[in-house]
Order: structure tokens, then sequence, then C-alpha cells
């Protein structure tokens, strides 16, 4: 296949082109949520363990 | 334990009369929407006769969700739900005796009222009766799902429409038999397979709606 | 009746937390394969189908996802039955962050569905059974979300979850067969279009891998959420603060 075949998709280009967009948005979001998710449990036990120290 | 279970449905059902409004209120709710579908539809019979089934069951499933919300609310601030979950019967039968007199109260007016609407809404007299005869096998199973999910919210304080929201999902399969059973009976097919599913439904979930409850009761009450 | 070497590994949150970074690695580069090939795959190398031309490369996004969203709903019920039977914290954990990934990929087969039907069927949506399926999946995800939300954050949180999600589960086969059933009987003369065909290996191989990565994809989000739920209970546990305290230093 060449690459006007790719890019056209028989016709069918939005269709398809879109759902693989938002299935790779999709894995974006999840991955980028449980990343950020991750930073902040981490800050906080940061925070935590920087309050006890102190007391 | 027989006793405590008739005792139980004799209990409730004379505390909900007490206050003769109470079970009218669904009553009338049931009946006021489906007399809505007409007037926004228009008065077309055979658009009505199609609609029916569809209506009539939904205005039920709206009704008992509105009823079943409260089931276990009042007794958990009177305290008598901690009562219960002490008593030394088992919770799960003391359980099914308050969904079934809840169901008594406030399932069985809708049922009864089903074939004046049925012949409102231009059901032929057999799809009525076949009407009446969905609804009497299928509302137990509309209380019994509702109890799970009254009692899995019954801490928490907001009137919301979460339990709605956790049980109609669940209610589909009752709504899909009972709908067809009416749609069947209109096209004089048999209707025993569809009445018979929703028994089967019936019993099963005689049989687990009030073990979850009760787990779900205990759930709320060792927080 | 627990066997001991998933007690050793799995079991207590300290020993899952340090299993699953060992864990990860592998999974992140088994759903790269697998999700390398089936990309190629599926919007290269199969050949377009007789019947639906090129649209039919949507299935390998919305077979897997669909898939995916019952499989992980089946994980979410048992470990709700964990919670209920043994009273696994872990399973709790792994019951929670479950529903919030399951429920993305439920969204993805609705509206990749959605997208897949417009040049099949001309319409936006159908009613045919496989969609209302999902869709009931859909709502039985967002009703354990929201009631773990609106549940105060106690010991009976966890317990009432997973009584949700398990008779979810038990009425699931129920629902699924009365749709099924429900939309024979409505049925339109558009069924048969979708109707599966017997499918040429060319276009299988990479269907398969697209499920493997999805499915890889599930495992290694819920490792890594999970991971953040334990780290967060176990906030105060000695465990943590030996793990962390070189890390601050």
């Amino acid at each position: 296949m060449n690459l006007h075949d790719i890019l056209h998709m028989g016709g069918y280009a939005a269709y398809v082109w879109t759902t693989y967009a938002l299935t790779l948005l999709v894995f974006g979001i999840n991955i980028f949520a449980s990343l950020r998710e991750k930073t902040r449990a981490k800050n906080k036990i940061r925070q935590f363990l920087m309050s006890t120290n102190e007391s | 334990m027989l006793n405590a279970f008739f005792t139980i449905i004799k209990h409730e059902m004379l505390i909900t009369l007490r206050s003769a409004h109470a079970w009218l209120i669904p009553l009338l709710f049931f009946g006021m929407v489906v007399c809505l579908f007409p007037l926004t539809l228009g008065p077309d019979t055979d658009v009505l006769k199609k609609i029916a089934p569809g209506i009539v069951w939904v205005a039920a499933v709206l009704a008992t969700l509105l009823s079943i919300e409260n089931i276990f609310r009042a007794d958990a601030e009177a305290g008598y739900l901690d009562l219960l979950l002490l008593s030394p019967q088992p919770l799960a039968f003391l359980m099914l005796a308050k969904i079934i007199s809840h169901w008594l109260v406030y399932g069985l007016p809708l049922v009864m009222l089903s074939p004046l609407l049925g012949m409102v809404l231009q059901l032929t007299p057999a799809a009525s009766l076949t009407l009446f005869y969905s609804l009497l096998i299928g509302t137990p199973v509309l209380s019994m799902m509702g109890a799970i999910g009254a009692a899995l919210t019954v801490n928490i304080r907001q009137q919301s429409l979460l339990l709605p929201i956790l049980i109609l999902p669940l209610y589909i399969p009752v709504l899909i038999f009972g709908t067809n059973a009416v749609m069947a009976a209109d096209n004089n097919l048999p209707v025993s397979g569809d009445l018979a599913l929703m028994a089967a439904l019936s019993l099963a979930s005689m049989a687990f709606a009030p073990l979850f409850t009760s787990l779900a009761l205990r759930t709320g009450a060792n927080q | 009746m627990i066997p001991q070497w998933f007690k050793n590994y799995f079991f207590s949150l300290r020993a899952f937390y340090q299993t699953s970074s060992l864990l990860l690695p592998w999974l992140i580069a088994a759903f790269s394969v697998c999700f390398i090939y089936g990309l190629a795959g599926g919007l290269f190398l199969a050949p377009a189908d007789y019947q639906q031309g090129d649209a039919f490369r949507i299935i390998y996004v919305h077979v897997p996802a669909a898939l995916t969203a019952m499989a992980v709903y089946s994980i979410m019920a048992m470990s709700g039955l964990m919670v209920l039977v043994f009273r696994m914290k872990i399973a709790a954990i792994c019951m929670t962050c479950s529903a919030q990934i399951g429920v993305w990929f439920t969204f993805l087969a609705l509206v990749t569905g959605s997208i897949w039907g417009k040049p099949m069927w001309g319409t936006w949506w159908i009613w045919d059974a496989r969609l209302t399926s999902v869709l009931v999946l859909f709502f039985l995800y967002l009703g354990f979300i929201i009631l773990h939300s609106v549940l105060p954050n106690n010991s009976g949180r966890d317990r009432a979850c997973a009584i949700l999600a398990v008779v979810g589960v038990i009425n699931l086969p129920v629902i699924h067969y009365s749709v099924i059933w429900w939309n024979t009987l409505h049925q339109g003369p558009t069924i048969s279009k979708f109707a599966r065909p017997s499918i040429a290996p060319a276009m299988l191989h990479p269907l398969l891998a697209m499920i493997a990565a999805f499915l890889l994809f599930y495992g290694i989000i819920l490792l890594t959420r999970m991971r953040n739920e334990i780290l967060l209970r176990e906030i105060k546990s000695q465990w943590i603060k030996e793990e962390f305290s070189h890390e601050l230093a």
C-alpha cells in the first residue's frame, strides 16, 4: 500500500483515523492521569514525612 | 421464625398504612406519568397501542424507585434497624419480610391499576390482562433489586437520584420480558414463555436479593 | 485457602508494591510489541475487507476495547468477591482502580462502535445487541464509580462497592441475553451486514495482537494506579518511611 492509500483509507479516512486518534487519546489520558496521581501521592508522602520529622 | 416473618409483615403494613397518603403518592405518580404520554404523543389509537406496554412498565419502574428509596431510611434514623441487625433471626429472612410488605403496600396498587391504564392506552382486554399479569410477576423483582440499592445508599444523607442510577441497569431484563409479553398478547402470540422467564427472575431475586440487602445493611452499620 | 506464594508476592500492600515494580517493565515491553504489531497490521498489512472496504479497520480498536471492558468488569467483580469473602485490602484497591480504567474502555468501545456504524449502517447509533450491551455495561461502571465517590471514605465503602460489583456481574449475563433476545425480536434488516464473516489469518493476527495490547495496557495502568493507592493508604507505615526517606534526603 502506498502513502496515498494509507491516508485515504478508501474514502473512509475520517472514520478510521478518528477512531485510532481517539484510542491514542484515551491511552494518553490514562497514562497522564495515573502519572499525575503518582506525583501527587509522592508529594503527599514527602509532606507527611517532613512534618513528622519536624515534630 | 415464621412468627417473626409474619409479625414484621403485619407491623410494616400497619405503619405504612397509618399515614393514608404515603401509599397513594406512588400510585398517583404512576397514573399521572402514564397519562402524560397521550397528551404529548397524540390520541392516535395505533400509536398508543404500540407504546402502551413500554409506558406502563417504565412508569411502574419510576414509581417503584420513588417508594423504595425510603424503605430503610426511617428505620435507620429511629434505631429500629440496629435492633433488627441484633435480632437472633437471620437478617436475610427479616429483609424478605420487609421487602414483601413494602411490595404489598406500594407495588400491589400499581398492579391493580394497570388494567385500567391499559384500557386507557387503547390496549385490547387480552393485552391489558397480560399487562396485569406481567406487572404482578415483575414488580416484586423491582422491589427486591431496589431494596439492595436502598441498603447500599442508606447512610447517604442528601437526596439524590443515586439509587435509580445504580438499580436501573438491573431492571432491564424485567422490562424487556414484561413489555414483550404484552406485545405478544397484542399480536395473539403465546405469552407463557415471557411470563415464565419473569417468574424465574422473580423467584431468583427473592432468593438472592435479601441476602445482598442484609449484607449491605450490615456493612452500612459497621463502618 | 490462599496459596503461600500469592501471600508472599501479592497479598500484603507492601509485597504488591514491590512485586509490581518488578513486573511493570516487562508489561510495558510486551505492550509495546503487541501494540506496534497490531497497529501496523491493522492499518497497513491486513488487506481491505471486500464488503466494508477500509472502514473495517476500526475493528482493530473497537473489538479489543469492548472485550477489555468486559474483562475488566469481570476482574472488578472477582476482586469484589475477594473483598466480601476474604476481606482482602489489595482486592479492594484492585476493584476500585479497575473501575476507573474500565469505564474508559467502555467509552472507547461505544464511540468507536458508533463511528463504525456511520459508514456501515448510515446512522450514528443503532440498537443492536452488542452496542446496547456495552451501553448497559457503561451504566454499570458509572454507577459503581459514582457510589464510590459519594460514600464516605471508611471501611464500609469497599464492602458496599464490592456488593454492587458482585450484584452487577451476576445480572450481566441475564441483561446480555435478554438484550440479545430483545434484538432478535425487533430485528431490522441491517443485522446481517454486521454478521461476522470468516476471517483471514492476515486479518486475525493483528486483531489478536491488539486485544493482547489492550489487556496489557489495562494491566500497566492498573498496576500504576494500584501503586498510587497503596502509597496513599500506607502513608503512615514504617516501610513507606524507609523506602522514601532516602529519596527525600
